[in-house]
């Protein structure tokens, strides 16, 4: 088979699950819950069976994935506008698990940490957020996140050290020190 | 934080990114400047903790084989069911509401139940075949499948709302 044909081959679908639990890694690093985020994938995998786009490569297509479960993530937050009360919830969660784990000293400590940079994502704008997860929760460089978003590198890193100052104060406007 | 090192620049040593002597410039700064040294800190302390929080989201996810994709089964399946359950309700109500208020027939006789047990059966049969057909004409290897319920829709149930349906769908297939 030709490079030419292989490319005009590329089968999304395919593309899909073998890079679903990068998908997966946006959907939770965008704020979804379990439930919701394997609603939004369901609905991404059944967009890309009705309507399979074509791509010049994998990777053009897994760029083109990503972007996609991102736009439905936020479409969901909107749907929802649960931001806040997901954060809260998140939150009691995690500290549920971690209780059992840590010392009384260290727990308080790390609860408020923790609690200070759940509120410092829920709080922090869409713009923001998706770069930051997409770089240290999908491993991706300003490049590819700047051909998912559609935004220049430039913009991106401005944008990934604009999401990392403000989660870093939110833990040091509750007085935490790390 | 002083105005001395930029913000971005500290995210950068924070991310050990800088290159060795800018590393060592920041360094330097940061052992005197106890507000540089705190966002120092806090750069990487919360980068680490949103990781172990999406981390720990992702745990509860249910494992998907590759091979297999999403589990679609889940809602399409409920609200293909509840699609059809509404559509026989709808039907059922409005079929009653008809023969208890045509002239001269103020109450259903044994012959009025049967047409309308049969109408109900036939119109919900075909809605229930073309939702069904809906969703497997979409996966992989059911589109033939998806074609011959069409057509029999097409053929069998050509009194019912869905056959029009159904043509359609052949059409763009």
């Amino acid at each position: 088979m030709s490079e030419k044909e292989a490319v005009e081959n590329v089968r999304v679908d395919d593309v899909f699950r073998e890079r679903v639990e990068l998908f997966q890694r946006v959907a939770v690093g965008m704020g979804l819950s379990a439930e919701q985020g394997e609603d939004v994938l369901q609905d991404v995998y059944l967009e890309v069976l009705q309507r399979p786009p074509k791509f010049q490569g994998i990777e053009e297509a897994a760029r083109w994935l990503t972007r996609v479960t991102i736009n439905r993530c936020l479409s969901e937050f909107r749907r929802r506008k649960r931001h806040g009360q997901k954060a809260r919830e998140m939150f009691q969660r995690w500290v549920e698990r971690e209780r059992a784990q840590v010392r009384p000293d260290q727990q308080v400590a790390r609860s408020e940490q923790m609690q200070a940079v759940r509120e410092g994502l829920g709080q922090m704008s869409e713009l923001l957020r998706a770069p930051l997860v997409l770089k240290y929760y999908c491993g991706l460089n300003s490049s590819e996140i700047g051909e998912i978003l559609e935004l220049k590198p430039g913009t991106v890193r401005k944008r990934l050290c604009d999401g990392r100052i403000v989660l870093a104060k939110a833990l040091l406007q509750r007085g935490i020190r790390p | 934080m002083c105005d001395k090192i930029p913000e971005e620049k500290l995210v950068a040593f924070a991310d050990g990114d800088l290159s060795a002597s800018e590393s060592q410039e920041v360094s330097k700064h940061i052992d005197h400047c106890e507000s540089c040294r705190a966002m120092v800190e806090a750069l990487q302390q919360s980068i680490e903790l949103a990781k172990v929080s999406w981390a720990a989201e992702q745990a509860k996810w249910p494992k998907w084989r590759k091979a297999d994709g999403p589990k679609l089964n889940r809602w399409p399946v409920a609200r293909v069911l509840a699609v059809a359950a509404s559509i026989l309700l709808l039907l059922g109500v409005g079929l009653v509401w008809r023969l208890l208020s045509e002239p001269g027939k103020s109450a259903l006789n044994g012959k009025a139940i049967a047409r309308l047990e049969r109408t109900v059966i036939r119109v919900g049969a075909a809605a229930q075949m073309l939702a069904v057909a809906d969703m497997l004409a979409n996966q992989p290897g059911g589109r033939d499948y998806a074609r011959e319920r069409y057509k029999e829709i097409v053929t069998g149930y050509s009194d019912t709302e869905y056959a029009a349906q159904a043509k359609l769908r052949l059409k763009m297939l």
